[in-house]
């Protein structure tokens, strides 16, 4: 499960390069291909809803005491955490493999901010900009990323606000960090609000008309936050760091979703008016996209398996992807003036 | 479902295809290369070592087939080659993180050659294809190079003219690099990463190499001393680094033209400004509270730095260099403890680099401006596009800051009509086609009307961009004071001419009128100087003194016409405090009214018109055009002992009236555009620019509803008149 974004978007940039023969039928693959996988968005966000009212049930069942419901039903209860948790995964992936194409493309950007990547309104920049209603009425004013600043900490048990009441899911006799029951009326609004922006999104990107300054752009915009992202997976407590976010899996298998979508963006809609007026500085920057995933994708295969990173080791390898991610960008920036294609923002 | 065999299958399947061309073949023992380095990370194991050694296979394969066309320049890559070779074999990490970054600097130093030769022979194809042989500008975003190789394909530029550019511009990024590659050894030597560190070096050591005799000529034979010695101390003595800066500190390969260092000292000032702008979002009370802020911050100092790094030898003042950098130096070091702090350190940057490149830094001027507004313009399409509606306001106000004055001052002369129709879509826009201010108010998308923006602006620019002929500046210039001075000329001599009608003696008030007129040009051009020297003046406060100004002209204008004709009769008190107000004080201030309403505006218009004609061309527009105003006021005066008095009384009148009319429809529209105001586009009113231009008719609901309502009060006297006639033909019959 872990490695299907890599697998599914190499398949898809291998097979994009290989039928997307010209620039307005790899502007059209590259839509198909998002819409495709935010149909799987949705399907994944209803079914966390699902998940959410039963979860909610189950509580309500006992008068909204938190305490009370554990004891009466610890163990649908545990089968209820873990099919959210199982179901934000699914639906997790599903919006990484799309988030590099849906963040680049102007006209959608602000999904990414709403679904995955927005700040709550307290922050001045960045923000998500929209109210989350709640199912008891309430009304979240812009409260940041549906994905990771509400539903990750949430159903991983690092939001302490809304931490109801520990509880032993896996039943090793203690509860250990993170094995809490959560609010279920916010659990139930997220998910609401998942499957609301998730179709929003679907709307809005089929009415995306597919062009190249929106490609160059999404590949320039969205190819150097790799660094970002890097650095997220240094901070993050999979290399032993105290964030919040990113508890649920590691931070690499959203860099490597972005990394995914940058490269089919490139591969599919770019390559081909870059190749047309130079060959050489296409197939360079086809070449440095391949080092690039390769980079993520071996130390992720590493992570997975276990291995450890030194702090020398971890922080090469995030100069060594923005490296290339900046060289990328350049050789970009290169064939956009030579085209004379208009880089937006 | 294991990935990696898979990418490594598929690497090596496209591997002999990259690898048939020469750029191919270094490009692919540069990405080998990069990925052997991480396998020296790993523990040492059979698996490990096989594909380090089919991978030096790789590269040794690749060297072989491209070799022969890298011509006499081989033999540096050659031993390179042989060095790496040797320390990946010795599983020497370091060794091997340092031969790497050789290696590639004599394959980017020999492709060069190739690239230059090409470049010699007119062949722009090989030049492009060596030139993907080579460092990119991380932070300029350079293209220089490859737009001139593509002109010498063309044929729009000669050999030599590239050649110098794209020599240029390798060595410009190639000395940003150095000093990178220096900031980034002393940050490893800090942090003990002593793999990164050795890359560092042989970076260092690889471009300096680059750099050959530009760099050692620089230097010379003391210098090229001193940096052997350095560089060898570094290897165990990292305190050597600061000699290295030291040594290169006021090292420039080539100058920078003017222009592209204004473009440097702007990009240094806004990479600058966003580090504290992402530092104080990213950083609360010493934690992290969003990461990708915190990040950012980092990469902004990065590139404010590499920037500073190309600038400073060209800076007069190289203490002002110095300090700058050791305020980057510090903004990093508080940042990467998570300090307080930051913010001080970039508002003394800030001052300091508006104090060593000159105001054009910050205010921006037309070629900021052109370069601005678009992106400025994406910004607030990205705001909208988020929902963030009082955001993409914001943004909407800035983008027409650009445009007006920077833009407009020097569109005004050329295209007068254009202008109007650019700043309407700044604004309200028209009923079929709402602009940007309407469409935000009511939130909706606003991409098409900020593509039409973008496409109007590149089509202003190129009017803007064509040189002007000795005789077209004149013209324009004539146009310029024709246009705003008519006005004024019409509405003091129609006043004149009616006072005298009503039999008040116009040499009263030619005293005054001189006196508001002087004091309108001097109060013009102090409040531009003022503005240009002392305090910054805001699009939206010019416009609002401009509104402001023009309606207080058309209230005085107005209450004078008002009582220049008021009847007879039973009105006769009325008529008589109303003509007591044409006054010589009140004339005078009238005069001073309508000519600094339009005074300080053409100040800048001017200014902008020298920018680019002959001031003689000008000066004789001036002349000319003045002259024109002044022969329409004239005829005025002049009619009025021609025709019967009574009807030139009316027409003078009506005249008057019609100025009115114009100056409230000029100064409401003024309020709209300094956003006092709202404006509600109409589509039964016609949208023509004669309309607009000359008589101020806006197809805009508040100004027309203004200019009605004045309209209807200038009728009130002839109404007044009008109704006991009515009566008493009633009461007869």
């Amino acid at each position: 499960m872990r490695l299907k974004i890599a697998m599914t978007m190499t398949t898809v940039v291998f097979a994009g390069a290989a039928f997307a023969a010209t620039e307005e039928q790899g502007l059209e693959s590259v839509k198909a291909f998002t819409l495709e996988h935010n149909d799987a968005l949705i399907v994944e966000a209803e079914k966390m809803q699902t998940a959410a009212e039963d979860y909610a049930a189950l509580i309500d069942a006992n008068g909204g005491d938190y305490v009370a419901a554990w004891a009466a039903e610890p163990q649908k209860l545990a089968e209820s955490v873990q099919a959210l948790r199982a179901q934000w995964l699914a639906a997790s992936n599903q919006y990484e493999t799309i988030e590099g194409i849906v963040a680049g493309i102007p006209s959608t950007a602000k999904y990414d901010l709403i679904l995955d990547a927005g700040n709550p309104g307290t922050e001045a920049e960045g923000v998500a900009e929209f109210d989350l209603t709640l199912p008891d009425g309430t009304v979240l004013e812009k409260p940041g990323s549906l994905f990771h600043t509400i539903t990750e900490p949430l159903f991983w048990g690092t939001d302490k606000d809304h931490v109801k009441v520990e509880a032993d899911l896996n039943g090793n006799g203690s509860a250990d960090p993170g094995e809490v029951l959560f609010d279920a009326n916010l659990a139930l609004g997220a998910a609401q609000g998942m499957v609301k922006w998730a179709k929003a999104l679907r709307d809005d990107m089929a009415a995306w008309e597919p062009n190249r300054d929106d490609a160059f752009t999404a590949v320039v915009t969205m190819t150097p936050t790799v660094g970002d992202y890097f650095g997220e997976w240094k901070e993050s407590q999979f290399l032993g760091g105290d964030e919040a976010a990113f508890v649920a899996q590691s931070r690499l298998i959203d860099v490597l979703g972005i990394m995914g979508g940058c490269q089919l963006m490139y591969s599919a809609a770019v390559s081909p008016v870059v190749a047309t007026s130079d060959a050489a500085l296409d197939s360079a920057v086809t070449n440095d996209f391949d080092e690039l995933i390769a980079l993520v994708s071996e130390t992720r295969e590493r992570e997975a398996a276990g291995e450890t990173f030194s702090a020398e080791e971890a922080d090469a390898l995030g100069s060594e992807a923005q490296d290339i991610a900046e060289r990328i960008v350049s050789q970009v920036l290169q064939a956009a003036a030579k085209n004379g294609v208009e880089i937006k923002g | 479902m294991r990935i990696l065999p898979l990418l490594i299958s598929l690497i090596f399947f496209a591997m002999p295809l990259r690898a048939e061309t020469p750029w191919g073949a270094a490009d692919a023992i540069r990405s080998e290369a990069g990925r052997i380095e991480r396998l020296l990370y790993r523990g040492q194991s059979a698996a490990r070592d096989a594909e380090i050694k089919d991978r030096l296979q790789q590269i040794a394969t690749s060297w072989e087939q491209a070799a022969p066309q890298f011509g006499a320049e081989r033999d540096a890559v050659d031993s390179a080659l042989a060095d790496y070779d040797a320390s990946v074999r010795a599983d020497d990490q370091a060794a091997a993180a340092k031969s790497r970054q050789l290696l590639w600097a004599a394959l980017m130093a020999a492709a060069r050659v190739q690239a230059l030769a090409a470049i010699d022979a007119s062949d722009a194809q090989a030049a492009s294809d060596w030139l993907t042989v080579r460092d990119y500008a991380r932070a300029s975003g350079d293209t220089a190079a490859a737009l001139a190789v593509q002109a010498l394909g063309d044929g729009t530029l000669d050999a030599a003219a590239t050649h110098e550019t794209v020599e240029g511009e390798l060595l410009t990024v190639a000395a940003s690099e150095l000093r990178l590659a220096i900031s980034r050894a002393k940050e490893d030597a800090a942090a003990d990463h002593p793999t990164q560190y050795a890359g560092d070096l042989g970076r260092i050591e690889g471009l300096a190499g680059y750099l050959g005799s530009n760099l050692t000529d620089h230097l010379g034979d003391q210098g090229n001393a001193q940096l052997e010695q350095a560089l060898a101390r570094a290897e165990t003595d990292p305190a050597a680094l600061s000699d290295i800066s030291t040594l290169i500190a006021g090292y420039s390969p080539v100058r920078l033209s003017p222009e592209e260092k204004l473009r440097r000292a702007r990009l240094l000032r806004r990479f600058t400004a966003l580090v504290w702008e992402e530092y104080g979002n990213g950083v609360r009370n010493g934690e992290i509270t969003q990461p990708l802020e915190y990040y950012e911050a980092r990469l902004f100092r990065d590139r404010a730095a590499i920037i500073l790094g190309d600038l400073v030898p060209q800076m007069q003042d190289t203490a002002q260099g110095e300090r700058l950098g050791a305020l980057l130096a510090e903004m990093k070091a508080k940042m990467d403890a998570r300090e307080d702090g930051v913010e001080p350190l970039v508002a003394e940057a800030l001052a300091i680099i508006e104090a060593s490149f000159g105001e054009a830094v910050v205010q921006g001027g037309y070629e900021a401006a052109v370069d601005a507004l678009p992106a400025t313009l994406d910004e607030l399409q990205l705001m909208a596009q988020a929902g963030d509606w009082s955001g993409a306001e914001l943004k909407r106000l800035e983008a027409y800051s650009w445009f007006d004055p920077d833009i407009e001052q020097r569109l005004v002369p050329r295209a007068p009509a254009m202008t109007l129709r650019i700043e309407a879509r700044f604004w309200e826009g028209t009923a079929a086609r709402p602009g940007l201010g309407k469409l935000i108010e009511d939130q909706l998308p606003v991409a098409e009307e900020v593509a039409g923006i973008k496409e109007d602006v590149l089509a202003a620019r190129a009017k803007i961009e064509t040189p002007v002929s000795p005789i077209g500046a004149a013209l324009q210039s004539a146009g310029i004071v024709f246009r705003e001075g008519l006005e004024a000329v019409l509405i003091i001599a129609a006043l004149l001419a009616a006072l005298r009608a009503e039999g008040l003696q116009p040499s009263r008030f030619r005293a005054p009128i001189a006196a508001g007129l002087v004091a309108a040009l001097l109060f013009s051009f102090a409040l531009w100087a003022a503005a240009r020297w002392l305090f910054s003046l805001s699009t939206l406060a010019r416009e609002a003194i401009e509104g402001g100004t023009a309606l207080l002209a058309a209230a005085v204008l107005t209450w004078m016409v008002l009582g220049l004709n008021a009847g007879g009769g039973h009105v006769a008190n009325f008529r008589a405090k109303l003509a007591g107000i044409a006054n010589p004080w009140t004339v005078g201030s009238l005069a001073f009214l309508v000519v600094f309403r339009e005074g300080f505006e053409t100040v800048l218009f001017y200014e902008a018109m020298l920018v680019d004609a002959s001031a003689g061309s000008v000066l004789i527009g001036l002349v000319g055009g003045g002259a024109a105003a002044l022969v329409a006021g004239w005829l005025i005066l002049a009619s009025g002992r021609k025709l019967p008095l009574r009807l030139f009384f009316r027409i003078t009148s009506v005249l008057l009236s019609i100025l009115a009319v114009v100056l409230v429809g000029a100064g409401i529209r003024g309020l709209q555009t300094a956003a006092l105001i709202s404006a509600t586009p109409v589509a039964w009113f016609p949208d023509r620019d004669w309309l607009q231009l000359w008589f101020g008719l806006f197809p805009v609901a508040e100004p027309l509803a203004a200019q009605a309502l004045t309209l209807a009060i200038l009728a009130l006297p002839w109404l007044w008149r009008q109704l006991p006639r009515r009566s008493r033909v009633g009461r007869a019959s």
